[in-house]
């Protein structure tokens, strides 16, 4: 199957990026590098994001109406191009967060208290 | 608005710079140097160039790419399930083939161009008449007389060429004559066809120049190589038409048949017509309908252009006709271009299609079935990838990719069926010499992939929908809910299975209507002998005989054909029953003294005396006219049929009525009793048997001597021919029966229930599948609920009754609807079934047994696989 290869070579998978990056704008805009560096931050470094697939997901989110784009400047007075959460941006995000949150319950319930047995 | 293009290259490029320096600045204050921090940044983001291809394929190339990958990954999953692929290929070929088929039969005769070098810009000309219209017509009325065509050809500005010919059959003498295809043609027809002339010479204008002028003719090749044995020294000897010598002049190049669909043997001038006929008629004076008229058009002109040049010609002529209005059709030349060709094909075309198209359904809905049971299984795969983040878009995609892929191999496949199916419908036909070009061309192969996608659209879309449509989490634990699981499907694919047997259903009553009706052609009785009826026709007049000598002809072999021993009786008749209809409207006396006649169009006969005792033929009241009466001076005897005497003398005694034809005045003898003498099924018509020559309808009704045998006719056929070569070799001689006659009425029928039945067996076989794999999917769903009713003590019969419920219930549902369709559907086929009711009991009655026992397997199998459920099996199951 196709995708086993697909889950190999992605650290995280697709839609749990798109997850996350809502997530993050939720607390306000913020550019690339700083969605980036807020996911890392807020998982304690367990997430490590793939800048080179960040960008495609940022064109993935935008190109479906979900995040607003544009060019601002950064606290270090450098041109970088903002990204803010639209309307129907913190629609999908309640959507996929209730849904990863039952898959997540799914999943223990099924691996159970002696999950490392699996 | 969005930046496009080059600009949104720029923009990407600069977003991803701007990250790079945010990185790096964040790195340096961490406390790296600016060359370290700005390495690190770039490894952090990874390959840059990689990220660009990433966004720049995005744009571009990905449906392409996506194609690709698409039909790869389809590839892979049919080589997985080979039954399923090659029972969806099998049932798409056949679909698909049996539609394009008949289509191109239809296209063969009425798109494709003719059969000349640069068809491109020839077209035909034909006249559309409105107002009043008063002219002879020999072919249709839409072909042009000599006169106009002349006008045409030297009038208009938008042909390069414009010739005419008009095909005919005729008898080629020499020792053994026989029938041959002519064609009439105006001495440019080879050259505005393009048509080389591959031995000797084509026509030249002085061949046309006067009325008999040049008794010349050019043979086709084919014509050339069967009865000339390919002789290059064939120019100059003579060939015998009609008795008439005709100089051999040319040989067309190989391969041209002709302009018209039957195959042309010879081509002789136009203007030898009146000499071909033997001056009985002379079409090049009278104003007639009998040219077709082809041209090449000037280049650069289009067939409008060219009708409007054509119609202010024709508007010219009409001065001389007041009340008249013409328009003059120029179109594209196939072989189909008559308009009363074009309208009666259209609506055959629209049956035929419409049967093909219901064939294509049927293959759909088999195709669907087996795709949602895939789909059913294939729900984790596509859970999985649905998890990872393929759109649904994408995925839906991709299963229409699959769908597609399948639908145009079958198409491919379907090809095969096509090209032979057509072969062995011409076959069955009685004509020969049909020059139909049936190898696919783009025409063919545009009609073959469209149906292909069309077909891929109908049988993919639903499932494809409806297997993308998972919710996450329920997909990856393999269960359904709700209406979008499994239980949906199955309801889906209840109803695809109620088309199935609704479509089968269809077909099969209509082939049992039409097995009936051929049936009833066989036992059918028109009222007059059948059996061992022989016509013996043959062709004095063509000859160029005088009256005297052909009256010798018949005065001598009559009484030999009288001799043989087999024959029981005989008698003269202009022609034999059911070989085409002869009509005509007569006056009759008004049934009150002094009242205005009444006319009646009637058909008729010309008869001698003993046909009514020969052909068993009852007369009801009064007498057959004797032979003496129809000699004598006076009002002319006849025999009128029942039908007759009722619409012309309602609630009158019709013996010694008087009607007229024309300037005859013709005296009721006898009613003979309504029987069927034109076709079959036809309702009861008024008739009449005048004495022979009487009617003064001319010459040209013939003669026929019909013998009645006592058995068989094979074996007396070949002493009738003897006999005829005995009193005169000359003469070209036809037999028919009216058995083969009967058979020929039947033909149509006999076309449309084979067709009808074939697919309709085809159908049913599917749609067996069909309601077997749904009710066997109910089962293996409902598996744990009948693990509890039986645990909960249901006896096996009532588990047994509760499946078979569903299945019958599905097929059922489907016959009803069908059965419905059926008697609309065979109201309009009437006229195929001679007489019999469109809701013929007996007919009904099989197909719903055949049905009902059909269906019964597919649903049994499955219900006492259910009953043997063991329950403590499957309560333990999940």
């Amino acid at each position: 199957m196709t995708t086993r290869k697909n889950g190999e070579r992605d650290a995280l998978l697709q839609g749990t990026l798109d997850l996350l990056v809502l997530r993050t704008l939720r607390a306000g805009r913020r550019h690339g590098q700083g969605i980036a560096r807020a996911i890392q931050q807020t998982s304690d470094d367990a997430i490590l994001v793939d800048h080179g697939s960040l960008y495609p997901a940022l064109q993935r989110l935008e190109r479906r109406g979900w995040i607003a784009a544009e060019w601002g400047t950064s606290d270090n007075n450098r041109k970088a191009r903002f990204y803010e959460l639209t309307a129907a941006g913190s629609r999908q995000l309640a959507r996929e967060a209730g849904r990863w949150r039952r898959l997540v319950q799914a999943v223990a319930r099924v691996l159970g208290p002696d999950g490392a047995r699996g | 608005m969005e930046p496009t293009g080059k600009r949104r290259d720029e923009e990407f490029s600069r977003e991803i710079e701007a990250h790079l320096e945010l990185e790096a600045a964040r790195l340096e204050s961490e406390g790296l140097l600016a060359s370290e921090a700005r390495a690190a940044a770039r490894r952090a983001f990874g390959n840059v160039t990689s990220v660009r291809e990433r966004f720049y394929e995005a744009r571009r190339w990905r449906w392409l790419e996506r194609l690709r990958l698409d039909a790869a990954y389809a590839v892979r999953g049919f080589r997985a399930s080979p039954v399923f692929t090659v029972t969806a290929l099998l049932t798409l070929a056949f679909g698909i083939g049996f539609n394009t088929a008949l289509f191109s039969l239809l296209y063969s005769l009425g798109v494709r161009s003719l059969p000349v070098p640069e068809p491109e810009r020839v077209a035909t000309v034909f006249q559309v008449f409105s107002g009043r219209v008063d002219r002879a017509v020999n072919g249709s009325v839409y072909m042009l007389a000599w006169n106009e065509y002349l006008a045409q050809r030297d009038q208009n500005r938008t042909f390069e060429s414009l010739a005419a010919h008009a095909q005919t059959d005729a008898t080629l003498g020499g020792e053994r004559a026989q029938p041959a295809r002519v064609t009439l043609a105006t001495c440019n027809y080879f050259s505005t066809l393009r048509i080389r002339i591959a031995l000797g010479r084509g026509f030249v204008a002085d061949d046309c120049a006067r009325s008999g002028g040049a008794a010349v003719a050019v043979l086709s090749d084919a014509f050339w190589r069967s009865h000339f044995g390919a002789d290059s020294g064939v120019i100059g000897k003579v060939a015998l038409l009609n008795q008439l010598p005709f100089d051999i002049i040319g040989v067309a190049e190989p391969g041209f048949g002709g302009t018209e669909v039957l195959a042309n043997d010879l081509w002789i001038p136009v203007t030898m017509q009146p000499a071909l006929a033997r001056g009985r008629y002379d079409q090049l004076v009278q104003e007639m309908s009998w040219l077709n008229v082809t041209g090449r058009l000037r280049p650069g002109i289009t067939e409008s252009k060219a009708s409007a040049d054509l119609t202010i010609i024709a508007r010219q002529l009409d001065s001389q006709h007041p009340g008249r209005e013409t328009r003059v059709l120029v179109q594209h030349a196939t072989f189909g271009n008559n308009p009363e060709i074009r309208q009666r094909g259209g609506i055959i075309a629209l049956g035929v299609l419409g049967l093909g198209g219901l064939v294509v359904l049927i293959a759909c809905a088999n195709l669907m079935n087996l795709l949602l049971a895939r789909a059913m299984s294939r729900r984790r795969e596509l859970g999985i990838r649905l998890a990872l983040g393929a759109g649904r878009g994408r995925l839906i995609g991709q299963l229409l990719t699959e769908s597609l892929l399948l639908s145009v191999a079958g198409g491919l496949a379907g090809l095969i069926i096509a090209e032979r199916f057509p072969r062995f419908i011409i076959g069955l036909l009685p004509m020969t010499g049909l020059q139909l070009d049936l190898h696919p061309d783009l025409g063919i192969l545009g009609f073959a992939l469209l149906t292909s996608v069309l077909a891929a659209l109908a049988f993919g879309l639903a499932p494809a929908f409806r297997a993308t449509d998972l919710s996450l989490t329920s997909a990856l634990r393999n269960e359904g809910v709700g209406s979008h699981g499994p239980r949906g499907t199955s309801r889906l694919r209840g109803v695809v299975v109620a088309v199935q047997m609704g479509g089968s259903t269809l077909l099969l009553v209509l082939a049992a209507l039409f097995v009936r009706g051929m049936q009833r052609v066989a036992t059918l009785d028109p009222g007059f002998a059948t059996r061992g009826v022989i016509g013996v026709s043959l062709n004095p007049g063509e000859l160029g005989y005088d009256s005297a000598r052909v009256q010798a002809v018949y005065d001598a072999l009559t009484p030999r054909l009288a001799a043989l021993p087999s024959v029981e009786s005989w008698t003269l008749a202009s022609k034999l029953p059911f070989l085409g209809r002869s009509s005509t409207p007569v006056l009759a006396e008004s049934p009150r003294a002094g009242g205005e006649p009444t006319s009646i169009q009637s058909d008729f006969l010309e008869v001698s005396s003993n046909y009514f005792s020969t052909m068993t033929l009852p007369i009801v009241r009064g007498r057959a006219f004797t032979a003496v009466e129809a000699a004598a001076p006076g009002d002319r005897p006849v025999v009128v049929s029942e039908t007759f005497a009722r619409r012309a003398w309602p609630d009158l005694d019709p013996l010694g009525r008087h009607f007229r034809l024309g300037k005859a005045a013709f005296v009721v003898t006898g009613i003979a009793r309504d029987v069927h003498n034109v076709s079959l099924g036809d309702p009861d018509a008024p008739f009449i048997y005048f004495p022979r020559a009487a009617s003064g309808l001319g010459d040209d009704l013939g003669t026929t001597i019909i013998l009645r045998t006592g058995g068989p006719t094979s074996g007396v056929t070949a002493r009738i021919s003897a006999l005829v070569r005995q009193v005169d070799p000359a003469l070209a001689l036809r037999l028919e029966t009216i058995e083969e006659r009967l058979a020929l009425v039947a033909l149509p029928t006999r076309l449309a229930g084979m067709l009808s039945g074939l697919f309709g067996v085809l159908a049913l076989g599917m749609a067996v599948i069909g309601v077997y794999g749904v009710v066997s999917y109910g089962v293996s769903l409902r598996r744990r609920e009948i693990g509890i009713r039986l645990a909960l003590g249901a006896t096996t019969r009532s588990v047994t009754g509760l499946v078979v419920r569903q299945g019958i219930t599905v097929a059922g549902l489907g016959v009803g609807v069908g059965l419905i369709v059926a008697a609309g559907a065979s109201q309009l086929m009437r006229s195929l079934l001679f007489g019999l009711s469109p809701l013929d009991p007996a007919a009904l009655a099989i197909v719903i047994v055949l049905l009902a026992a059909v269906a019964s397997i597919a649903v049994l199998a499955p219900a006492r696989r259910a009953a043997r459920i063991d329950p403590a099996v499957t309560l333990r199951e999940e």
